[in-house]
């Protein structure tokens, strides 16, 4: 029972990640569910959904079907429908029912593979894990299909690893990290994964350097720099000195070729903690040492903790119960979450700042973002440095 | 690495003949690791001298998270490595489903990569009953499957469905039939049956087993006949049909 979620929702799960990292590609995108978590997805974790017409498809998967194990009627339903929609891929997603009966997606794409002719992509997806864990293999397998490596890497070029809309929604955030590079004298050329494009994947095995954003970019970024020899840097761009330190570290390792995952001197478990993505709160708890020598700084990771990222007193968050005692524990004065954290704090001493995440809240705040790069978020960082501990 | 999946009717004797065969191959210098794929858990029994070892659904349940390979592989006799699938109680819960997990879990942890066997061996439980079950045959497992069977009725007609799995997978570049193994239960005209079943799939007899008390007399020692009589014509018998599933299983 201790896992057991009173005041919080499921956060977003795999299949969410692969589907937001394919939204907007010219593919053929098929949920192989009873229509629960297609519909989770489009009506909860996709803030571009609404407004836009996208070939994501449920498999209308019934009972019995899932005890016959009916593979080709499956098949046969995609094949019908790729004759009309003519995609240039399709991808097959599991579910929590294709998870236990064991439904082979690998096998089935490759089967579908050399019936279409098309590349199929199967992503064991169960909805049991989290979505970076989904857009992490969304992004590896398109990059492995797609990459076309060259003997040399184009001068100041980058790709952005880790860029969905689960994280930033739909705001002017990805263009923005992508202006701020673009406007710095780099050349974008894959944004993993808004506005990407299928020939902008084949350019990005030439890019000189990989910026990093969020945790689910790391798996992509591990593959590249061993496949194809593109170092990375891991942190996300926020405010102005978070921005202006990334762009730095980008040139440097653009010279000396060293991956780098950017971390502040000096810092210590300590006073406020951090709730949400590793890496958006790893660059965040950086801003503040950096700028306001605010050093005693936790980050308790949501979604799975990467180690490569991780400080040693950083938290692989579990359940809802450990937040509660957390936060209890009366070692935080301040905590900076997604506003549906704010109920679990029963210390009115604690101070809390709001950081909205579609992959916890969904629609809930994705029209109150934050804008990452620039003075909102200045701003931000300076409330929480500067409120004063009760 | 070799990877070859065993299966045949249960009672038909795949344990007793895998363990042998893992056991003879040991002697022959290989490393060989044996995969027990039935909630029994018993495959492996005979080479680890009786002592059932923990399943990895059990080390699963008990330490989470932090299950490591230590927990699920085992050394048995003569080196070979030994891992127990596991599996629901009876009655209850989904064996097919542990099977996935159990493999997921082991690749997981790199146990491949990390013990470098240079043969595997999937020993399944009797038919291919659900996707789990075929597990072994699919994609990144087993390269061969050999079905072993008796001139019995049952035993061929299970063999019979599990070349229809196989061949079902076909399209999908997964593990090829590599034939029949038939463990003798002195019925009559026993070889003639099985060499029409052979032709039927479209499979070779790749050795026969005879039957022979000295099998149970090791069984009684929760031994393999390789290490209890190793000079019986018996274990003769067992290290000649390693050899042919060598010759039969090239590398893929």
């Amino acid at each position: 029972m201790s896992q057991l979620c009173v005041y919080l929702p499921p956060f977003s799960s795999d299949y969410s990640g692969v589907c937001s990292c394919l939204f907007d590609l010219n593919g053929m995108v098929i949920i192989h569910d009873a229509s629960c978590c297609s519909r989770n997805y489009v009506s909860y974790d996709e803030p571009r959904w609404f407004g836009n017409k996208r070939p994501i498809f449920c498999s209308g998967l019934r009972e019995i079907d899932a005890i016959l194990g009916d593979d080709d009627k499956f098949i046969n339903k995609v094949l019908a429908a790729c004759e009309s929609m003519k995609p240039e891929f399709i991808a097959l997603l599991g579910s929590p029912v294709p998870m236990i009966i064991g439904t082979d997606l690998d096998g089935i794409a490759q089967e579908m593979e050399e019936r279409t002719g098309l590349p199929v992509f199967g992503f064991n997806t169960t909805g049991f894990r989290y979505y970076n864990v989904g857009a992490a293999e969304a992004m590896l397998k398109l990059a492995a299909f797609y990459g076309q490596k060259s003997t040399q890497p184009i001068p100041s070029t980058i790709n952005i690893l880790g860029l969905t809309t689960l994280d930033f929604s739909d705001n002017s955030n990805a263009a923005d990290i992508r202006n701020l590079f673009e406007e710095n004298g780099f050349k974008v050329l894959g944004n993993y994964m808004v506005g990407c494009s299928l020939p902008d994947i084949q350019k990005s095995a030439q890019a000189e350097v990989n910026v990093v954003v969020t945790q689910s970019g790391m798996p992509l970024a591990a593959y590249m720099e061993k496949e194809w020899g593109i170092p990375y840097v891991a942190a996300t761009p926020l405010g102005y000195s978070g921005s202006v330190t990334v762009l730095r570290t980008v040139k440097q390792v653009c010279a000396d070729r060293k991956s780098q995952v950017i971390h502040a001197e000096g810092l210590h478990d300590g006073e406020v903690l951090i709730l949400g993505e590793q890496l958006i709160a790893n660059s965040l708890r950086n801003a503040l040492a950096n700028i306001y020598g605010v050093k005693g700084v936790t980050v308790g990771c949501l979604f799975g903790l990467d180690k490569a990222l991780a400080q040693d007193f950083d938290i692989d968050i579990r359940d809802e119960r450990q937040i509660r005692d957390l936060i209890a524990s009366g070692h935080y004065r301040k905590l900076v979450a997604d506003p549906l954290l704010e109920v679990l704090i029963k210390d009115r001493d604690i101070a809390f700042f709001s950081l909205p995440h579609v992959a916890v809240s969904s629609k809930l705040y994705w029209h109150r973002y934050r804008t990452f790069i620039g003075a909102e978020m200045e701003t931000f960082i300076a409330q929480i440095a500067k409120t004063p501990e009760h | 690495m070799k990877k070859i999946a065993i299966y045949g009717k249960g009672g038909i004797g795949k344990s007793t003949t895998t363990s042998n065969l893992s056991a003879a191959l040991s002697k022959k210098g290989y490393k060989v690791m044996q995969i027990g794929c039935d909630p029994k858990s018993d495959s492996t029994k005979e080479l680890m001298r009786g002592v059932k070892v923990p399943t990895v659904l059990e080390q699963i349940k008990k330490h989470g998270k932090e299950v490591a390979l230590k927990d699920i592989v085992f050394e048995g006799y003569n080196g070979v490595l030994c891992v127990e699938a596991g599996g629901p109680t009876p009655g209850i819960g989904c064996a097919g489903r542990g099977i996935i997990t159990a493999f997921e879990k082991l690749q997981e942890l790199g146990a491949y990569e990390l013990f470098k066997p240079d043969i595997v061996f999937y020993d399944v439980l009797g038919d291919v009953v659900c996707g789990g079950f075929a597990m072994p045959i699919r994609g990144g497992y087993a390269d061969h499957v050999l079905i072993v069977t008796s001139g019995e009725m049952m035993s061929m007609y299970a063999a019979s469905n599990i070349v229809s799995a196989i061949q079902n997978f076909g399209k999908r570049g997964y593990a090829k039939y590599g034939g029949l193994i038939l463990n003798s239960r002195d019925i009559e005209n026993e070889y003639e049956l099985v060499s029409k079943l052979a032709q039927e799939t479209n499979g070779p007899i790749i050795g026969v087993v005879p039957r022979d008390g000295i099998i149970q007399k090791a069984e009684l020692l929760d031994q393999t006949v390789v290490e209890a009589f190793s000079d019986s014509e018996m274990a003769h018998c067992y290290k000649q049909l390693a050899e042919k599933v060598l010759e039969v299983c090239p590398h893929v």
